[in-house]
This record gives structure tokens, sequence and C-alpha cells, in this order.
């Protein structure tokens, strides 16, 4: 799933991230791309919460892409 | 000549709380709307009839609406859009709604919060800077008139955001430091840093940050707690604690700003609210629905409406102070977060963070008459009067 949340502000491109890691419990990564730094604050901490790892990349100037990855494979049954 | 903008504040207050009675409301028998976590989006509806009545929640205001102030003297204005990305400042004149200049700031990193509630003294604004790298924070003067940024102050680190609001009579200017729960005092005067408070924020955050002035004139910082579900009011000069009050669980108190009246009002990001409080004991007066992801709120010039912006929306709503009640949705674009009002109260200027525009909406119709289109994505804005 991707996110593209660019232009909005904390605390809502988290709050929707946490709200598609949930919905997907561990099923498909979640792609967040975001141009608000402080994003890159709030949203990793929530990744292990909800058995997800991230992993950023910047892909602008200011432009992030937030990769939220179930940390156990869907094919076994998603995040625990 | 800069006249003021925003309401007119400093100079105005003492005109505007004159002779300020109480209104009964009458609004009996309304419902608190249900408040969520931090972890939903609540959906809400992004349009809603031409005069919508949403449930409000209220009790007699301390204050009745305010008087006209001497924004309403600006015959014109200057628009200061700002963006991460070049240009870092965009400056629209409010006659031919056309973008009359534009400016890069040398050493830029990435600004902070910024909108139409942040001090301005003359022709200098006081803005918030941040670099996202190494957390450094900076509060930054902006000369309006050579669209330069003539002062950098150090406040620490900050690797969340900061909240600048009006500044105190004495010219102390309090700024939010988010994610290091604090708040930066700066002289303004003297241009520096003279102390850092570590505030309450009931496990959470300082989220924005401004100063209230109550009918006898008395002043107090406010702040919201973000999850902490809470609103504080310091002593402005010494960072005492006065009032400190939970808000619903889970309303998540996002954003503020205080009206021409005192009265402070409030986003809250967890149950998509608007709430609005009396300073001096923060007694909850009204609590009623936003559009989906409220951010900040704009007071008219008269101080009689107030327009709330939204991330996560494409609406302008605007509230009738006196009673709470909505006016009107207006659908303005994509993520319209944050605005300025004409001095004389004919336009709103909101801008829309995806579109790399302003929309300028009509204060007759509330149609959005025209967009300025700028080249990059805003994300801060700030309305300067002038006569």
């Amino acid at each position: 799933m991707e996110l593209d949340v660019r232009g909005e502000v904390c605390p809502y491109p988290m709050m929707k991230a946490v709200q598609a890691m949930k919905k997907l419990k561990g099923r498909e990564e979640v792609v967040v791309i975001t141009d608000h730094a402080p994003c890159l604050e709030t949203i990793p901490p929530q990744a292990p919460r909800h058995g997800y790892a991230y992993s950023i990349e910047q892909t602008g100037s200011p432009e992030w892409r937030i990769t939220l990855t179930p940390r156990v494979p869907a094919e076994m049954g998603g995040a625990r | 000549m800069s006249v003021k903008s925003r309401y007119g504040r400093r100079v105005s207050r003492r005109n505007v709380l004159r002779g300020m009675a109480a209104g009964a409301l009458g609004l009996a028998g309304a419902a608190l709307i249900g408040c969520g976590g931090e972890d939903e989006v609540k959906a809400t509806p992004t349009t809603a009839p031409a005069r919508s009545t949403p449930a409000v929640k209220a009790t007699a205001a301390p204050t009745a609406p305010p008087t006209p102030t001497p924004k309403a003297r600006a015959t014109r204005g200057q628009i200061f859009v700002f963006s991460n990305s070049s240009p870092h400042i965009s400056v629209i004149d409010t006659v031919s709604q056309k973008v009359t200049k534009t400016a890069d700031v040398p050493e830029f990193t990435s600004w902070a919060w910024n909108d139409d509630n942040n001090h301005a003294e003359g022709n200098v604004l006081w803005l918030g800077m941040r670099n996202p790298t190494t957390s450094d924070a900076f509060v930054v003067t902006l000369d309006m008139e050579k669209v330069e940024v003539t002062k950098r102050i150090p406040i620490g680190k900050e690797n969340l955001t900061l909240y600048i609001g009006k500044a105190a009579k004495d010219g102390t200017l309090h700024v939010g430091k988010q994610g290091a729960q604090q708040v930066a005092v700066i002289d303004t005067k003297a241009g520096t840093l003279k102390d850092t408070w570590s505030p309450p924020v009931n496990g959470d955050v300082v989220c924005d940050a401004d100063v209230s002035t109550d009918a006898r004139g008395v002043e107090r910082f406010v702040y919201p707690t973000r999850r902490g579900d809470t609103i504080v009011t310091l002593d402005p000069k010494t960072g005492t604690v006065l009032k400190e009050v939970p808000t619903p669980k889970g309303s998540t108190p996002l954003m503020l700003s205080t009206g021409p009246d005192g009265r402070i009002w409030v986003q809250d990001s967890g149950s998509n609210t608007n709430s609005v409080y009396d300073p001096i004991e923060l007694k909850e007066l009204a609590r009623f629905p936003s559009g989906t992801g409220p951010v900040v709120n704009s007071f008219s010039p008269d101080g009689k409406l107030t327009y709330v912006g939204h991330s996560a929306d494409t609406i302008v709503q605007v509230i009738d102070t006196a009673t709470y009640r909505e006016v009107k949705r207006i659908t303005a674009g994509t993520n319209p977060q944050k605005l300025a009002v004409h001095p004389d109260g004919s336009k709103i200027y909101a801008i829309l963070t995806r579109d790399g525009a302003v929309a300028v909406i009509d204060t007759k119709s509330w149609e959005v008459a025209e967009r300025v289109s700028l080249g990059t994505n805003p994300n801060g804005i700030y309305l300067r009067g002038l006569a």
C-alpha cells in the first residue's frame, strides 16, 4: 500500500501510517511518501509496535520514502 | 507602512477587550462527539450543507463578540508564503493577487511551523527554522521590506518542530519546542535567548504556543500537549504553571490560537474537533466538529468569525465566534492548512500544500475566487497589513 501524504503535517501522516499497518496486519508493506521532515521522527517508532521494520530513503529535497516492511512474511501469517 | 496583521495583536488588545460583556448562548442539549486515539483518522464529511449546524456543546462565553480592531485600518497587504523548496519565500500582493517577489534564504535548512499567528513588529517577522539533519533549531527574523533573513538566534536542539505565537507586551516571545518538550524564551528587543523552560506536557509535547490576554489585560502563555490531552497556561514572565486541565481522552489537542477577547481556540487532532476555553480557568466553553485533520485557525479582522484550516481534507471551516455555530465549509483545495485573512476581511488566503498554490476565498460568496500559483508547495503563510 502506498500512502502519499505529501503536504500533510504531523500528526496526520503518522496516524495514517499506523492505521494502514493495523489494517494490513503484516500482509503487505506500507510505503509512506512525505515531504514533512518530522515524519522521519514520528513514523519509524510506530513500525515495531505494529510488527513492521522500516527504512528511509531521501527521494527529493525535501521528500522521503519511508518503507514499512512486515517483520514476519505474509506467507508465514504476517505480523504477530 | 506596516499597520499590523492578524486582528491587530498587541496594539489592539485594550480596545478589543474594552466593554465586553457576557453573551448568553443558550446552546443546550448538544452532544460531545466521540474521541479517537492517535492511531485513528476519523472520517468526517468533507462537504456540508451551505449552512450546516453540527452538534455544539457550549457554555456561556466570558466575553461578548469582539469589536473591530486596528487591523481593519489596513487597506491592503502582502502575503508571505514559505516553502522548503525554492523559492523559500514568495510575496503576493493582495491587490494584484500576483507574486511580486520571491527569495531564497542563504544557508537554508527547513522551515519549522510558521503561520499567520507568528509575532511581527514593524517590518520584522519572527520565524522558526530547523536543520532536519542536525536538529539545530533557530528563531530567525525576516525583514519583510527586503525579504531577507537578518538574524538567527540559536535555541538548541529540536527534532520535530517549533511553534511561534504572539509575543507578550514586554516583547518576550515564547517558542514551543515540540520534541524537546521545552519553551524557549526570547527577548525580542535584545534578539537573544534568555531562558528555556521545561513545562509539564503530561508525557507528550509542547504543541503550538500563544499568549492570551484576558479582559483585564492579564497575559498567559498557553499551549496544548497533543497526546498528553491537556491544555496548560504559564505565567509568561516566570514560566510558573497557572492552570493545567485535561481534555477528553484521545482528543489530542494539537494547535491553538487566542482570539481578540482572550478565548483559546484549539484544534483537536484525535477527535476532529474544535474546542474553546476561557483563558482564566481554562474552562471548556464549547466543543464541536471540525473537518478531518483540523490544523489551525485564524480570525476575521472584527473577530466575529474564525476560520479553521485542515490537513488531510479540502475544506476551510467558518465558525461564528459568538455562538460557536458553523457558518460554512468551503472546499478550497488540497490541504488548506494555514490561513491568513485580508485586513478588510473580504478574503481568506489558504495555502494548498499539494497544489503549489494559495487559494483566495471570497468571504461574500464563500467560494474560491482565484488561485495564485507559486511553483512550489507552500508550508507557511503570514499576512502583513499595509496602510
